[in-house]
């Protein structure tokens, strides 16, 4: 095979600086890591509970945090880096940006419909319109409040030789928090 | 297969080879396919009361993670540049931009499998991570019968009952008994053999609930000391709140991008075995666009997955 | 004024002779192949769709057996069944037992929608036509093609091995809802025999996902000079339309069937709430949604009870038109509507779940939506009317399958829309009610286009025809025993006789139902036999039929200036496309068809212009 540059095909393709690209990925990707250290440091709601005894129990939203949720704030931005990242690829590596009409024609339909899972899921899945009943979670919160747990107490004396794991259904009230974060910060 | 990659003049349609076409529409399918996966985890995940953030508990690795996304961003600027090679007639770099995209594949993989490594230590697995105290217990204790050989003998004990309520063969019905027997005595050896107090008091007091954690944990390491065979026991940590759903979605989302990682690998090799034999030609510069506009694929899917799973 | 006949109009363009050749050259192999790749693994798309055919005709026939095992059930519960009986279920004495009941119907269902309705559409007359009504030499892929019919098998085997293994073959029904799908102790063939109807399903999903990609493709880039998109047939556009929603709907199918997969095997889960037990076993631990499973499936199935329609709405238009003598009313507002009723397809799936413990606020926004794509259906029948309406009407076999698909639809479809109405559905969810309306679309309508396109192009996949009598008793038996049989099941509905029941006359309320059921079993056995006509009218005809030319029917399309069958590569000479698929009866001709390579020189066109 020749390994001359061939004078016709040399002129096809679009000319792009893909250095240019890989050092703008590279720097985003550098600054969603960023945002996830600022996170941290901002009261830690990045990783909610560095504590790992108490994961963030959603029934109290931000509940440590006092009030501003950086963890929304976090999350938003690593996504709109995500999206940026993911428009530069597609855009440049993907060279949708030299093709004709026909690849939005395609691109955006898909686009939509994928946007449309999470969207129409979210009614339904990720919002309960009805009271959730999450076993685990009430017992979970149930026992992380009580430190001291007695060895006999009697609540937690269940069946579990066969696996069975006792049910108590104990609501996370304002009187039965869950633990909140203490300590541990790395 | 494909029509080669001029476009024939007297067809309607676009401008394109139909490879390539085929390639975007394929595409097209797959980005589906991803969003079923990521929109299971966002859904999933803002509908759990809870979820496991705390590196040290998930064993996610941030710097991995975005090393990995490094890696990738890399291996599709190998890729797109080799499809320019290809184009401009350089087939020599081109192939060796193909290995080096093969090179930094193997990187990511080399990488994801140390992290998933971390989640097999501490078995973070779907189905395997306990959510309340008694949960932990009660999973110690199944490992605990399965290091003593208990669980075994057990099972052991009942599918030769099974076997012995059905066999209708009178003749064969007393070798079953006689097993049935020694699996009996078996049974009953191990406990004996295992009597120690400590063992006793800690599968007792586990299995009614009645010991904390920390002790249990204590108990535990004592008991691993003396006896070796308990190694196979793994630590006791805190219960992890939807801890299963957690590795469930992290484990099919990264598990599905392994798997088009290693079939963008093929893809990879099979270039490199065309330039290898010398046969790497400008016929080519569409099955090399087309293998990149998947590895592109795979590298956006990374993308999003790197600040879904590990940052936020 | 007049044009030369048609037949000779396809030779007209000698210019173009050298690369109808190039084309047909290209493919390199056209010479020597061995039986194996001819007929057995080849690439030839006509070969695919013809492979296809015959084995979705097959599996119609194992389908229906099933099915008459569950009518057989319903009228004459828990009896000894005749002849088949004593060889299937020898250790129940010969009785259908309620778990094999359920497996039954879920495997008839699976059979029906997976292995017949999706495969006869798209890949036996999709395969067929695409290449042929469009003007290319084959597929855009062919190889990936021959796979998709192959990775059809794996699929039939593990649904047929799913009866023997452990437990049985899946019991959840079609749509495979979890928890019954999801934990091993559900049910008994909730065991390896669901693992394997899920393998097999995704089997099927990555058949069509390459069955689609290849139709789109092909579509897109492999049009002859001159087709442009509005001078396609409605079957193209149908397919064409199919081929997205598939490419679209599928994936998400594969990806929540791995998922459901993986709870059965690895732990995961995604649909298995915490603090389960089922049958004994040990609580389950996690916190999926069963619900998520409910969304993903129908976000894949609604979609799919389209695929299962439009390529038939595509073909009935063509015949409809052939057999009228009269252009298609409303050529653009068919394809609109086709369009319209994808896009609605996708905002739709809700309706299957009014009863699911969904949010309240969907249940408004997919009845709305569901009541939005009754429009571009009513809009589609009004044209298929419009199109007869004071035709020169030929009864011929296809025509009259292609009526009773336009009829058969409308009574649906109208059931569609009770059961759209949330307070409706409340109550005849998951009731006979259901039955009878997807009987409707999808017997009723689907397989009678079927029937109307399996006689209508046999003369283009074999040089011969059916045999029109046969076609007709065949006919006339099945669309009455096919009213008889699924009419009732409107009245079994209203009467709240639930589906997916071994034994609903355990219920005193529904006790008098039981005659009614046995005479819609009768019908359905004789419905059943009378497809042995159909098969032996196919199989004989091949060999015995009539031979006739290239355009037995007068027809515009372009399959039909090709040989009759067509040769490896399709056209003795590429074809060239002047105008539209559907101009029958068009003034000033001799002939009252104008095929679509037909040229007209300038003076002649000049000369109709005028009026001469
Ligand atoms: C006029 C358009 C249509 C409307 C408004 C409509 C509406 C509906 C609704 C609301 C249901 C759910 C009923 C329930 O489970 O309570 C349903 C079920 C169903 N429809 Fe349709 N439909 C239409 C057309 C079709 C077509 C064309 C097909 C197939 C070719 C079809 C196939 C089915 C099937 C298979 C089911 C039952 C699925 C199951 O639960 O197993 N429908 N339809
Ligand atoms: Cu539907």
């Amino acid at each position: 095979m020749s390994e001359q540059p061939h004078a016709e095909h040399a002129a096809s393709g679009p000319h792009v600086n893909y250095l240019m690209i890989f050092g703008a990925l590279c720097l985003l990707t550098i600054m969603s890591w960023v945002a996830d250290e600022v996170g941290k440091q901002m009261g830690g709601t990045a990783h909610a509970s560095a504590d790992a005894h108490a994961p963030a129990v959603a029934h109290e939203p931000a509940a440590a945090t006092g009030g501003f949720n950086w963890k929304i704030l976090i999350g938003g931005i690593v996504l709109a880096i995500a999206c940026t990242k993911a428009t530069f690829v597609l855009l440049y590596f993907m060279h949708v940006k030299f093709e004709g009409k026909w690849i939005w024609a395609m691109l955006l339909p898909t686009l939509i419909l994928a946007l449309a899972i999470p969207a129409a899921l979210t009614p339904d899945v990720a919002l309960h319109y009805y009271t959730v009943e999450t076993p685990q979670a009430d017992e979970y919160a149930n026992q992380q409040s009580r430190p001291e747990h007695h060895p006999d107490s009697p609540s937690n004396t269940a069946e579990g030789a066969d696996g069975k794991v006792p049910q108590e259904k104990h609501p996370v009230t304002p009187e039965h928090p869950a633990k909140p974060a203490e300590g541990k910060h790395p | 297969m494909t029509h080669g990659h001029g476009v024939s003049t007297l067809k309607m349609g676009v401008p394109i080879p139909n490879a390539k076409l085929g390639m975007w529409l394929f595409l097209g399918t797959e980005i589906m396919f991803f969003t079923a996966f990521i929109g299971t985890y966002i859904v999933v995940r803002l509908g759990s009361p809870g979820w496991p953030t705390d590196t040290h508990v998930t064993h996610i690795n941030i710097l991995a993670g975005a090393i990995n996304t490094f890696v990738l961003i890399c291996s599709s600027v190998s890729v797109v540049l080799a499809h320019e090679a290809v184009h401009q007639g350089y087939f020599t770099k081109a192939k060796n931009l193909m290995i080096l995209t093969l090179v930094l594949a193997c990187v990511f993989l080399g990488i994801k499998s140390f992290e998933y490594y971390g989640k097999f230590q501490h078995d973070i697995l779907p189905g395997h991570v306990p959510e309340s105290n008694q949960q932990v217990l009660d999973k110690m204790v199944r490992e605990l019968d399965v290091a003593t050989g208990l669980t075994a003998l057990r099972q052991r004990q009942v599918s030769v009952a099974n076997e012995l309520a059905k066999e209708t063969n009178e003749e064969r019905k007393p070798r079953l008994k006689a097993e049935l027997d020694v699996v009996n005595t078996n049974v009953s050896g191990i406990s004996k053999k295992l009597e120690t107090p400590e063992f006793n008091d800690l599968r007792r007091k586990a299995l009614a609930g009645t010991i904390k954690l920390d002790d249990a944990a204590k108990a535990l390491e004592k008991l691993q000391h003396d006896h070796p065979e308990f190694k196979v026991v793994h630590e006791i940590h805190k219960p992890i709140l939807y801890g299963n759903l957690f590795a469930s979605t992290y484990f099919l989302m990264t598990g599905f991008h392994a798997l088009h990682v290693i079939i963008g690998m093929g893809f990879f090799t099979h270039i490199i075995m065309l330039g290898n034999a010398g046969r790497l030609g400008f016929e080519h510069g569409t099955l090399v666009e087309n293998y990149g506009l998947y590895w592109h694929f795979v590298d956006l899917v990374w993308i999003f997955l790197f600040p879904l799973i590990y940052i936020i | 004024m007049s044009t030369h006949a048609p037949a000779d109009t396809a030779h007209a363009h000698d210019d173009h002779d050298s690369h109808g050749h190039a084309a047909h050259d290209s493919h390199g192999h056209g010479h020597e192949l061995s039986f194996f790749q001819k007929y057995v693994f080849s690439t030839d798309h006509k070969v695919i769709g013809i492979q296809f055919l015959i084995t979705t005709l097959l599996m119609l026939m194992v389908g229906g057996a099933l099915a008459l095992g569950v009518r057989w059930q319903l009228a004459y519960r828990f009896s000894t069944m005749p002849i088949v009986g004593q060889l299937v279920f020898a250790n129940e004495g010969g009785q259908i037992s309620p778990e094999f009941y359920t497996m039954l119907f879920t495997m008839h269902a699976t059979v029906m929608i997976f292995l017949v309705i999706i495969p006869i559409l798209a890949g036996a007359f999709g395969n067929f036509l695409i290449p042929l009504m469009i003007g290319a030499d084959d597929m855009a892929f062919p190889t990936l093609n021959m796979l998709s019919y192959w990775f059809m098998w794996p699929a039939i085997f593990f649904f047929g091995l799913s009866f023997f293994v452990e437990g049985g073959a899946s019991s959840g029904g079609w749509t495979n809802y979890p928890p019954l799908s999801a934990i091993r102790a559900a049910a008994p063939g909730s065991q390896d025999g669901q693992t394997l109807w899920l393998i097999g399903v995704t089997f099927i999903g990555v058949s069509s996902m390459m069955g689609s990609v290849n139709y789109m493709t092909t579509i897109i880039n492999m049009r002859a000079p001159g087709m442009t998109l509005f001078r396609m047939p409605m079957t193209i556009w149908a397919m064409f339309i199919t081929a997205i929603l598939q490419a679209f709907a599928l994936p998400v199918l594969t990806a929540a069937g791995f998922m459901i997969l993986a709870d059965r095997t690895i732990g995961t889960c995604f649909f298995i709430p915490g603090g389960l037990t089922v049958n004994n076993t040990p609580t389950t631990v996690g916190g999926g949604q069963a619900l998520l499973w409910q969304h993903l499936f129908w976000f894949y199935s609604h979609p799919a009870v389209y695929i299962m329609l439009l390529p038939a709405m595509g073909m009935v238009s063509d015949m409809l038109s052939c057999f009228s003598r009269k252009p298609l009313f409303g050529y653009k507002p068919m394809v609109y509507s086709i369009a319209a009723i994808a896009g609605l397809g996708f905002i739709v799936w809700g309706h299957h779940m009014f009863i699911s413990g969904m949010n309240p606020a969907l249940g408004m926004t997919f009845m709305i939506s569901t009541m939005m794509i009754a429009l571009p259906s009513a809009v589609k029948t009004f044209n298929w009317l419009g199109t007869m309406w004071g035709g020169n009407i030929q009864f011929t076999t296809p025509m009259i399958n292609s009526i009773a698909f336009v009829s058969m639809f409308v009574v649906g479809g109208l059931s569609g829309i009770f059961m759209a109405a949330v307070p409706v559905d409340i109550y005849i969810h998951d009731t006979y009610f259901i039955v009878a309306h997807f009987h409707y679309v999808l017997f009723g309508a689907t397989l009678f286009g079927c029937f109307g396109a399996i006689h209508y192009w046999f003369p283009k996949m074999w040089g011969r025809m059916m045999n029109e009598t046969a076609g007709k008793i065949h006919f006339v038996i099945s669309f009455i025993a096919f009213n008889f049989t699924f009419f009732p099941m409107h009245f079994l509905g209203a009467a709240g006789m639930p589906r997916r029941l071994a034994d609903p006359y355990n219920y005193p309320y529904l006790e008098h139902l039981l005659p009614l059921n046995q005479f819609m079993t009768w019908s359905a056995i004789v419905m059943g036999f009378a497809q042995f006509i159909l098969l032996a009218n196919f199989f004989l005809s091949i060999k015995y039929g009539k031979r006739v030319g290239r355009n037995p029917w007068n027809a515009n399309g372009l399959e039909w200036t090709a040989p009759s069958p067509p040769g490896h590569g399709n056209f003795d000479i590429l074809p060239v496309v002047y105008r539209g698929p559907y101009e029958y009866a068009t003034p000033n001709l001799d002939v009252d068809y104008f095929p679509q390579t037909q040229y007209v020189p300038v003076e002649q066109r000049v000369n109709v212009a005028h009026g001469h």
